[in-house]
């Protein structure tokens, strides 16, 4: 754990000041105010309009950058959310499963199965189609989704582990199951959960994303990329800034993410 | 061989009566009530017991349940509330357009991954690997619905060389399939790669190697066709990917398959039609993953065990 240590600092000095930097942006603009006389005008590099000029103007007259820098916020929130909930979900069952092992294990497998039998996107669409529109309810659809991974993961790894001699140790020392659980296999667990959480995060923004294009997820006039880009597109062919703008920053995010992942995935397999 | 074939089977009927369960309670976990959500706020109570009598929601959820099931197995998917017609006529009707995107689209994905899997295995962690591995990342980070947009702006708009949208015209396919088989191409020359990676360490390369085969040869005769074992579960796997893909992929080219069937469905409140994509999507997915396992364990037998 001690190389990836040193990484994880780094990505989250760089994640921080992502979130400063967005916050920064955040008090100063106002992706609501409409100027009509603006509509759909392109990116103005002189910043006669100052910065929020910079990428432009959408189909109301608002700007495309206050908007793509606002629309961040649900998509980040909603991310972390549900990675954090799915892996609370997932690890708990995956731990109990693999520990107990017997008739808990295999009825936790069955409801695995079952949910990876919907595939992907399917399921989360369906739930936030029926749940209604919303913050909230995009995260419990993703939710719903997510916790499978880290389920897996955590059964598969901790049953390789409970055969290891520490953990015979520590039975044999009498101590009690939840505390080996916590002290001695979760902790093990960490590094490729972090690599599922990882690649998790950007499944989640990229899925609030496809979730908010269809109409399902934030709702207008709140913004978020999703929705501008499924807007932005109907106007393409005259102002090609409008849907361009959201995509490469949905695409660089998640680029980005990925690349975290990949580089973490790396560390984390030479170690073994 | 049959004691495998079983337990597969087994498997599958468990997940299946799971599926059907989710499905079924897929519209009662509907907030409020379904009735008054399919029929809007004006209207009448005569015209909600109608609809509740019709839809059977004024029986107990048990005998619910078991009429759902009864009337599955006679393929009866119930019908349309919007279109007054039986969902499983809509539904053969559009899954024919969704089955052409998804199959059309993993040819793509392939013929574009397997050269990308092997130019990145055969000079691993150098130059070719690198601008492989980085197609792979971008290919992966970039959505159907930003790619869609943007290769219609492209080679639609600016070049004007194919259909914007719709099924109807001859080139139609071709940019729905590209974004979406892209993640998946990017998905497979990964896993591809490190497939042939680890073929290309085991030993009976290296016996072949020094009974003085050719490179070529051994590549071939040997590391590809054991390397694209795996790859066949890989396939099963993305086929769900694909499906899901496809929903929003249908939507951005207005492509008339299940998925834009599906988001029409949610849209209009049309329950039945929900469930019946939900329930079609889903068991085609896990009949396929299972002759996938099936064909995988009669092509390679040492899986069985």
């Amino acid at each position: 754990m001690n190389i990836s240590k040193t990484s994880i600092t780094y990505y989250f000095l760089a994640f921080s000041l992502l979130v400063l930097s967005v916050w920064f942006f955040n008090v100063s603009l106002d992706p609501k105010q409409i100027t009509l006389a603006y509509i759909l005008s392109p990116p103005d590099f002189f910043n006669t309009n100052g910065i929020e000029g910079i990428l432009g103007y959408d189909e109301l007259g608002r700007s495309v950058f206050s908007r793509l820098i606002k629309g961040a916020i649900p998509a980040f929130t909603i991310a972390i959310l549900v990675v954090l909930f799915s892996m609370l979900i997932g690890v708990t069952i995956g731990l109990i499963a693999a520990f107990f092992g017997g008739w808990v294990d295999m009825v936790v497998v069955r409801i695995i199965d079952v949910f990876l039998a919907f595939p992907g996107l399917l399921l989360a669409i369906i739930l936030s189609g029926i749940l209604g529109p919303g913050l909230f309810n995009v995260v419990i659809a993703l939710c719903a989704v997510g916790w499978v991974g880290f389920a897996r993961i955590t059964r598969a790894q901790t049953l390789s582990l409970r055969q290891r001699d520490f953990v015979v140790a520590a039975t044999s020392q009498g101590q009690k199951t939840s505390a080996i659980l916590y002290r001695h296999i979760f902790p093990l667990t960490m590094a490729p959960l972090l690599v599922e959480a990882t690649f998790a995060f950007a499944g989640s923004i990229l899925a609030e994303a496809g979730l908010s294009f269809l109409g399902l997820g934030v709702q207008p006039p709140d913004p978020s990329w999703g929705q501008m880009i499924r807007i932005g597109a109907q106007y393409m062919l005259t102002s090609p800034h409008y849907v361009l703008a959201p995509s490469i920053a949905l695409w660089a995010t998640v680029l980005a993410i990925n690349y975290c992942g990949d580089s973490l995935q790396r560390r984390y397999s030479h170690l073994n | 061989m049959i004691g495998y074939l079983l337990n597969r089977i087994g498997s599958l009927i468990i997940v299946v009566i799971g599926v059907l369960t989710i499905v079924f309670f897929s519209l009662h976990l509907a907030p409020g009530d379904p009735v008054e959500v399919m029929l809007g706020d004006r209207s009448s109570q005569s015209e909600r017991e109608n609809l509740r009598r019709t839809l059977g929601l004024d029986q107990p959820i048990s005998t619910q349940y078991k009429t759902y099931i009864k009337n599955l197995l006679q393929g009866d998917l119930g019908n349309s509330l919007h279109r007054r017609k039986p969902v499983a006529e809509i539904i053969a009707s559009r899954i024919g357009a969704t089955v052409q995107l998804a199959l059309l689209s993993m040819l793509i994905a392939s013929i574009i991954a397997l050269p990308l899997g092997i130019i990145a295995a055969r000079y691993p962690f150098r130059l070719p690997d690198r601008v492989a591995m980085l197609f792979s990342v971008l290919g992966l980070s970039i959505p159907n619905f930003v790619l869609g947009p943007v290769l219609i702006l492209i080679f639609s708009l600016w070049l004007k060389w194919l259909p914007t949208a719709g099924h109807q015209y001859d080139h139609s396919w071709v940019l729905p399939t590209i974004a979406l088989g892209t993640a998946m191409a990017a998905m497979l020359a990964r896993v591809f790669r490190a497939s042939l990676i680890e073929v290309k360490e085991q030993i009976f390369i290296t016996t072949a190697r020094s009974k003085g085969l050719s490179q070529s040869r051994i590549w071939i005769t040997h590391i590809i066709p054991n390397a694209l074992l795996p790859l066949i579960t890989v396939w099963g796997l993305q086929f769900g990917t694909l499906l899901g893909g496809a929903l929003i992929v249908e939507i951005v080219f207005n492509w008339q398959g299940l998925g834009s069937l599906l988001i029409e469905g949610i849209e209009q409140r049309d329950y039945p039609i929900v469930q019946g994509c939900l329930l079609v999507i889903s068991l085609s997915y896990v009949i396929i993953n299972m002759l996938i396992d099936i064909l995988y364990a009669i092509i390679d037998p040492r899986i069985q065990s």
